[in-house]
C-alpha cells in the first residue's frame, strides 16, 4: 500500500482527458493533421500529446513513491450542497439581469442572500446594505466612470 | 517631446484623474484585505472599461495593480497577515513594530520607501524597455514563438507548486484558447455545433471565474457551515512619516532593493514575494552592526524598507518583458495585457511605433498612480482600516454582484456567465487538488500568440522545423527552455532525495 495515492488519481485523470481531448480532435476539427504539420489541428493535437505525457510522469511519479508536499483536500458533502446553492444563486441573477436590468435585480438578489442564505438577522444588513451596494455600484460605474452596467428586456 | 506632449493631453482629462483615484483605492483595499487579491481586483474591474476611452481604461487597471501592490503592507504590519504573498516578508518586523506601538511609523515608513521604490523601477523601466524594444523588432516568428515559449516554460516551472503540475495548468489554458474558430483558416474547433461556441472561451470571463469565484464558494461555504472566522480587530492609526535622516540612512540599501526588484520582476513567473524575500535576507545580511542585525525580526524598520522597496520596484521590471514584448510575468500583468489588447494597444516593439503617445500615457499613469496611493495611503489611513472589520461574507455579496454583473455585461451572454461559473469551478477544484490556475491564465495569454507565431514560422519554412534552430536567439531561447526545466528537474530530485533521507532517519 502506498503512502499516497494522490499522483495515481492525479495521473489517471490527466490521462484520461488528454485521451478524450485527442479524440475529440479527430472529431471536432475538420481537416487532417497536414504534411506540414500546418493546421489547425497541430497545435490541440500536440497539447494533448503534452497533456498525455504529463499524465504518465505523474504515474511515474505514484510508482516510484513519490510524496505530494501538499495535500489535497476532498470535497465534503455539506460543500458540495453548499456549493450547488451558490451556483443556483449565479444562475437566477445572470437570469434576472436579462430581463430586469441591474438597478431591480440587484437589491433583490443580495436581499435574498443576505436575508436567506448566510442568515443575516440585522435589519440594516438585510434591507439598507442591497440598496446601498447597488447604489454605490451605479455611482461608481455609470457616474463616475461613465461605464455601463446591464440593462433588462422589461426595464 | 511630441509624443510626451500629447500624452500629457490624454492623461490630464477629469475621467483620468478619477479612473485612477478609483483603481488605486480599489486596488488599496483589495490588497489590504487577506483572502482578496489586486489580481481579482483587476479581473473584476476589466469589463467595465470597455466603454471607457485607452487611456482612461489602462490608467484604471495600472492604478489597482499599483494599490493592490502597496495595499498588502496595510494588514501585514497591522494584524500580521499579509494582504498580498508580496507583503509576506514584512510581517515579522512590520508586526513587530505595531507590538512595541510603533505602527504609524511602520505604515509611514512602507508607503514612502513603497513610493520611492516605484519611482525609480519607473525610471529603470522606461529605459529597459526602450533598448529590449529596438532589440526585439528584428525577431521573427521563429524567435517570438520560441520567446514565447520560454517565458510560458518559465511561468510553470517557477509556479508555487511544482514544474509539472504547473505544466498540466499552462496546457490546459492553452486546450482553452484553441476553442472556437481558428483565426488562420476560419474552421472552428471544439464546438460542438453551436454558434455561441465560435467566439470561445473569453479570457476575461475565465480570468474573473479563476480568481473571483473560488474566494466566494470559499467564504459562503464557511458561513452556510457557521466556520466563518470573526471579523479583524484593528485599533485607530495614523500613518506618520519617518524622518528625512532615516530615509537617508537606508537610500543605500532602497537602491539595492530597487535593482533586485526590478531584475525579479522582469524575470516571467517569479514576481513579488521572490523579490521580497530576497531583498529582507539581503537587508539582514549586510547589516554590518551586530546589535541591529540580532533585531531583524523583531521589530527593524530595515525589515520593513527592503522588502516593501523590492516588492514596489518588481512593478516596473513586470512591465517590460509586457510592454517590450508582450509576455506578462504574472497574473496582474496578464489581466493587464487583456486590457491593452481589448483596447487595440498590442505590445511588442511596434507599440512604441503605431501608439508612442499612449506608451507616455501609461509612463505617467504610473507616475501619478503612485503619488495617488501615496497620498491616500498617508491621509485616509484610519478610513481604510475600516474595511479590515467588515465580515468576509459581506465583501462576498458584493463581489458576487460585480463577478455576475462584470461576466454577463462583457457580451450580455449567458454563455458567458456559464463558462465563468465553469472556470470558477475548475480554480476552486484545482485550489483543493493543490494545482496552481495562474498557469492557465497565462497558458490563455500567450495561447493565440503561441499558435499563430508556429504556423506563420512553419509556413515561411514550408513545413520544414528546423527554422525554430535557425538562428543564434531562437537557440539561446531553446536553450533557456532547456535550463528551466532541467533546474526544475534537479531541485525536485534533490527534494525527493531530501524525503526519502527524512525517512530513514525517522524510522531508524
Amino acid at each position: 500500500m502506498r503512502e499516497s495515492k494522490f499522483y495515481l488519481f492525479l495521473g489517471l485523470g490527466v490521462l484520461a482527458f488528454s485521451i478524450i481531448w485527442i479524440t475529440l480532435v479527430f472529431f471536432q476539427i475538420e481537416g487532417d493533421l497536414g504534411g506540414y504539420a500546418n493546421t489547425p489541428r497541430t497545435i490541440p493535437f500536440f497539447l494533448g500529446i503534452c497533456m498525455s505525457i504529463l499524465g504518465l510522469v505523474f504515474l511515474y511519479q505514484y510508482k516510484v513513491g513519490y510524496v505530494p508536499k501538499n495535500k489535497a483536500n476532498p470535497l465534503q458533502k455539506n460543500e458540495i450542497r453548499n456549493i450547488i446553492f451558490c451556483l443556483i444563486v449565479f444562475i437566477s441573477y445572470s437570469y434576472l439581469l436579462k430581463y430586469f436590468g441591474f438597478l431591480i435585480s440587484t437589491p433583490i438578489v443580495v436581499f435574498f442572500i443576505t436575508r436567506f442564505l448566510l442568515g443575516e438577522k440585522n435589519w440594516k444588513l438585510n434591507y439598507l446594505f442591497p440598496i446601498a451596494m447597488t447604489g454605490l455600484i451605479y455611482f461608481i460605474f455609470i457616474i463616475l466612470l461613465k461605464s455601463s452596467l446591464p440593462r433588462g428586456e422589461i426595464f | 517631446m511630441e509624443n510626451l506632449i500629447t500624452a500629457l493631453g490624454l492623461i490630464g482629462t477629469f475621467e483620468v484623474m478619477i479612473a485612477i483615484s478609483i483603481g488605486a483605492f480599489a486596488g488599496i483595499i483589495f490588497g489590504a484585505i487577506p483572502g482578496l487579491t489586486y489580481s481579482m481586483a483587476l479581473a473584476l474591474m476589466l469589463p467595465f472599461t470597455f466603454t471607457m476611452e485607452p487611456v482612461t481604461a489602462i490608467s484604471l487597471l495600472l492604478a489597482t495593480y499599483i494599490g493592490g501592490m502597496t495595499g498588502g503592507s496595510i494588514s501585514a504590519i497591522l494584524i500580521g497577515i499579509p494582504g498580498t504573498p508580496s507583503a509576506a516578508a514584512t510581517v515579522s518586523d512590520g508586526y513587530s513594530l505595531t507590538k512595541k506601538g510603533d505602527a504609524s511609523i511602520a505604515l509611514g515608513t512602507a508607503v514612502i520607501v513603497s513610493t520611492i521604490g516605484g519611482f525609480i523601477s519607473l525610471v529603470i523601466m522606461i529605459v529597459l524597455v526602450d533598448f529590449i524594444s529596438q532589440f526585439a523588432i528584428k525577431f521573427g516568428p521563429a524567435e517570438i514563438f520560441m520567446l514565447v515559449l520560454f517565458g510560458f516554460s518559465t511561468i510553470c516551472g517557477l509556479s508555487e507548486r511544482s514544474l509539472f503540475r504547473g505544466l498540466v495548468a499552462g496546457v490546459l489554458g492553452l486546450m482553452l484558447m484553441t476553442i472556437g474558430t481558428d483565426e488562420i483558416e476560419g474552421i472552428s474547433r471544439f464546438t460542438f455545433g453551436s454558434t455561441q461556441m465560435l467566439q470561445g472561451v473569453n479570457l476575461l470571463v475565465a480570468m474573473i471565474g479563476l480568481f473571483a469565484v473560488p474566494h466566494i464558494l470559499e467564504v459562503f461555504n464557511l458561513r452556510l457551515n457557521r466556520e466563518d472566522k470573526t471579523n479583524f480587530e484593528v485599533d485607530i492609526v495614523k500613518t506618520k512619516l519617518p524622518s528625512f535622516a532615516l530615509l537617508k540612512k537606508y537610500f543605500n540599501l532602497m537602491l539595492r532593493c530597487v535593482g533586485l526588484g526590478t531584475s525579479i520582476g522582469a524575470i516571467p513567473g517569479s514576481g513579488g514575494p521572490i523579490a521580497a524575500f530576497l531583498a529582507y535576507s539581503h537587508a539582514k545580511n549586510s547589516e554590518k552592526n551586530p546589535e541591529e542585525k540580532e533585531k531583524y525580526g523583531k521589530g527593524h524598520i530595515g525589515g520593513v524598507v527592503a522588502p516593501e522597496t523590492a516588492n514596489n520596484a518588481v512593478t516596473g521590471g513586470a512591465m517590460v518583458p509586457l510592454l517590450s514584448l508582450g509576455i506578462p510575468g504574472d497574473p496582474a500583468t496578464a489581466i493587464i495585457l487583456g486590457g491593452l489588447l481589448i483596447h487595440g494597444l498590442s505590445p511588442g516593439p511596434m507599440l512604441f511605433i503605431e501608439n508612442a503617445p499612449q506608451v507616455y500615457s501609461i509612463y505617467l499613469a504610473i507616475l501619478i498612480a503612485y503619488l495617488v496611493v501615496f497620498i491616500f495611503q498617508v491621509n485616509f489611513i484610519k478610513h481604510i482600516v475600516k474595511i479590515l472589520k467588515v465580515k468576509p461574507h459581506h465583501l462576498g455579496v458584493g463581489i458576487l454582484v460585480m463577478v455576475i454583473v462584470g461576466s454577463y455585461a462583457i457580451r450580455n451572454s449567458f454563455l458567458d456567465v456559464n463558462v465563468m461559473i465553469l472556470m470558477g469551478l475548475i480554480g476552486y477544484f484545482f485550489n483543493r487538488i493543490q494545482l496552481p490556475v495562474t498557469p492557465i491564465v497565462l497558458g490563455m495569454v500567450l495561447g493565440k500568440t503561441i499558435e499563430s507565431e508556429y504556423r506563420t514560422a512553419m509556413s515561411l519554412s514550408a513545413g520544414d522545423p528546423t527554422i525554430f534552430f535557425s538562428s543564434v536567439v531562437s537557440l539561446l531561447f531553446f536553450g533557456l527552455i532547456i535550463l528551466t526545466i532541467a533546474l526544475q528537474i534537479k531541485k525536485r530530485m534533490q527534494d525527493v532525495k531530501k524525503q526519502k533521507q527524512l525517512k530513514e532517519q525517522v524510522q531508524i
